[in-house]
């Protein structure tokens, strides 16, 4: 699915001129920098281009070709009128819209998530890249929309007239490596550079280290060089305009009741709520002013912290601080609900946290959220890993269902340090055969004192392989100076349960497990 | 915005050390780049994190591991394909399998509702959430689970690439991180690639002396 539309508006300049000058299209018409005749011409129709004319030529030679081609400047507050027109035209169809830096008459409209809102707006199957081509070329100008995974791939198309249509952000960078330079909005300079080094396509660009660019070419350049480095990476778009939405109301009848307002207040705040839904915008704010018999309207402004959608939550606001502030008793005649709205990464910036810390586990809302995970994936979607009994490592852990947040919290609060090294001597203690229940592993364990060099842990701690009593063991594995390494654990003692921590241990065990084959 | 790169080789190469686990050593290399990720997440608050490359899990697990040495909550992790990641390199990296649960989710609306469970239960330490390949994903949705990040000090990283390889194997890694620290977006964007393990068609690499995975 594309993420990026890229909107260009083709000879903008021209354009600019001809809709000024309202020539025919057969008629050669030429852009010139300044209203002389040594001035540079900077672009020509196809009529001109068919005498000769190109890109570059002094305005007086253009004329030495025809004496019937017609010339004009574009000021710049032309191009940023006509610039802002048609960005008006865009965010009539999409809430977000970015110009280019590089080129004059292209657009980029991230257009992930629209879908619905296009689907919703202008029906199903509507695409959005035509739909906002329709209203462009309504507006008599001329236009070229493609749709890609970034900015670049789907200008370079627009400028090349060509079609793309890539799913995957890779396959669409393969493309646009192979594509000429002349795509770029490259100076003519530094064109010719590029011709005598031999770079051909914007592969051949990207492959320059960026120091040799710099000293060899321009900044502009060196702009679209990073610019492209920087497209390279997937692009995260951000909304940049806050908006805010209003809905009024006057009452047929004058009411003195709260309840009764707070009852004509919620579907406008329901109405509100989608309008900033549809927008991608979350309320921040909710000013309500109402007036009536008092001297100045009854206005207050009310905020909940933190942006949101939640209609129930913003309900309970509201209705708070008509309790605390009601408008009075006198005749109230007409109100205004007005909501501010954030985009969403920008309401991120507000949610910054300076706190760190751990927090406190609250047991019963863990057991409610597993459940409630449950319920919505089934048991089987809910799995962690736990130690099992099979030689080969990897098979060591096997996943297994959870039953309660519980599970999860056997090992809260210790540790996971690195690896120890150093030489020491540990008693180990094997576990005789029928001491209680059997661990998953099983088998008689040789008592003994071990050398060892290196020990890892502690990292696996006992889950439910006993039924019973709740253990906690603390394993860890320890490389003895032969080469075994073995697995054990130690018992904190006095907890209770079957098998070998039965009884209370006046200091740590510990325990032999087994051996890592 | 400020872009740090930096790009890291291990040399040292594991050499059929799983069988036995003689010779497991941590990858030092990822801890530097998860210590980078940590740094901006303590000062300054980060509560997104967006992984991307292949080599996405082996930074994502390296986190993770800080994320629960730090934390007495557990942490979740949602899938999308419903691989897990590879066992024996979570212990090997110093996370507690049984401290990270695991989620599979069918589709995105299941994953989207898991991950909003998750957080709003204030319960989880941090959220792995998977995106399907290398999709973005909607900006008012993860902006919704940064007000629950927030809110219950969680971390939420979203990991996306298109050939993830679920091993976070130490051996014969070439992290080549690219991180773009955008204070002013409040985001941490990072894409890990790994050089020497084929990326096509390659899910867990081949080692030991069985050649068992």
């Amino acid at each position: 699915m594309a993420r990026i539309i890229c909107i260009r508006i083709p000879n903008f300049g021209l354009q600019v001129l001809r809709r000024r000058t309202r020539v025919e299209e057969t008629v050669p018409l030429i852009t010139v920098r300044d209203d002389r005749p040594a001035a540079r011409v900077t672009a020509c129709n196809a009529a001109a281009t068919m005498l000769g004319v190109r890109p570059g030529m002094r305005y007086a030679q253009a004329l030495s070709l025809d004496y019937s081609i017609r010339a004009g400047v574009v000021t710049t507050h032309e191009r940023d009128r006509e610039m802002d027109e048609l960005e008006r035209i865009i965010l009539g169809v999409v809430p977000q819209v970015e110009r280019s830096r590089f080129e004059e008459g292209v657009f980029w409209i991230p257009a992930a998530g629209l879908d619905r809102h296009v689907a919703g707006v202008y029906g199903e199957g509507r695409s959005l890249s035509l739909i906002i081509a329709e209203r462009i070329e309504a507006a008599g100008r001329r236009v070229f929309v493609a749709a890609g995974q970034s900015r670049v791939a789907p200008a370079v198309a627009t400028a090349l007239e060509e079609e793309i249509d890539f799913d995957r952000f890779d396959d669409e960078w393969e493309w646009l490596l192979h594509r000429p330079l002349r795509a770029l909005p490259i100076p003519p300079e530094d064109g010719e550079r590029m011709r005598f080094l031999g770079l051909r396509v914007i592969g051949d660009l990207l492959r320059l280290p960026e120091g040799q660019l710099r000293r060899r070419m321009s900044g502009r350049t060196a702009g679209i060089y990073r610019f492209l480095q920087e497209e390279r990476r997937l692009p995260v778009y951000h909304h940049s305009t806050p908006r805010s939405f209003f809905r009024e109301y006057r009452f047929e009848h004058r009411i003195t009741s709260t309840e009764r307002l707070l009852e004509r207040i919620e579907p406008l705040l329901a109405d509100l709520r989608d309008e900033a839904a549809a927008a991608a915008l979350w309320i921040g704010a909710v000013t309500i002013t109402i007036r009536g018999d008092m001297e100045s309207p009854w206005r207050q402004r009310i905020t909940g912290g933190s942006a949101t959608r939640d209609l129930a939550f913003l309900r309970r606001l509201v209705a708070l601080r008509l309790e605390s502030h009601a408008p009075g008793s006198e005749e109230l005649t007409a109100m205004r609900v007005e909501i501010d709205c954030i985009p969403g990464t920008e309401q991120q910036g507000e949610l910054i946290s300076r706190e760190t810390g751990a927090q406190p586990i609250d047991r019963r809302r863990l057991d409610d959220a597993i459940l409630t995970l449950q319920a919505e994936l089934g048991n089987h979607a809910l799995l962690r890993l736990l130690p099992g009994d099979d030689v080969v490592p990897e098979r060591r852990l096997r996943p297994v269902p959870i039953d309660t947040g519980r599970d999860l919290l056997w090992s809260a609060g210790v540790d996971s340090p690195p690896p120890v090294d150093g030489v020491r001597r540990v008693r180990l203690i094997g576990i005789p055969d029928g001491a209680g229940e059997a661990p998953p592993t099983g088998g008689v364990r040789r008592s003994g004192i071990a050398t060892v060099l290196r020990e890892w842990g502690p990292f696996l701690l006992s889950s439910r392989w006993w039924t019973g009593g709740e253990i906690e063991r603390i394993y860890r594995y320890r490389l003895s100076t032969d080469g075994t390494l073995f697995w054990e654990y130690t018992s904190p003692g006095g907890r209770g349960g079957t098998g070998p921590d039965a009884r209370p241990a006046r200091r740590r065990r510990v325990y032999l497990q087994g051996r890592v084959a | 915005m400020t872009v740090k790169r930096f790009c890291f080789e291990c040399n040292g190469i594991r050499k059929k050390t799983l069988d036995t686990y003689t010779d497991v050593t941590y990858n030092e290399h990822m801890d530097r780049a998860s210590h980078i990720l940590e740094n901006p997440v303590a000062i300054v608050g980060f509560r997104q994190i967006q992984i991307t490359g292949s080599a996405c899990v082996s930074l994502t697990v390296a986190f993770l591991r800080r994320v629960l040495v730090g934390d007495a909550r557990p942490a979740a992790w949602v899938l999308r394909e419903g691989i897990v990641p590879f066992a024996p390199d979570l212990i090997d990296t110093g996370v507690r399998p049984e401290r990270l649960l695991y989620l599979r989710a069918e589709d995105e609306a299941r994953a989207d509702k898991a991950a909003d469970t998750v957080l709003r239960s204030g319960q989880f330490s941090c959220l792995v959430y998977e995106l399907p390949g290398t999709t973005s994903p909607e900006p008012g949705v993860v902006s919704r689970f940064m007000h629950l990040c927030r809110r219950n000090r969680s971390t939420m990283v979203l990991i996306g690439a298109d050939h993830r390889i679920p091993t976070v194997a130490t051996a014969a890694v070439h992290l080549d991180t690219d991180v773009e620290y955008a204070p002013e977006r409040q985001l941490i964007r990072i894409v890990v690639r790994r050089s020497r393990i084929p990326l096509a068609d390659c899910e867990v690499p081949a080692y030991g002396p069985d050649h068992l995975y």
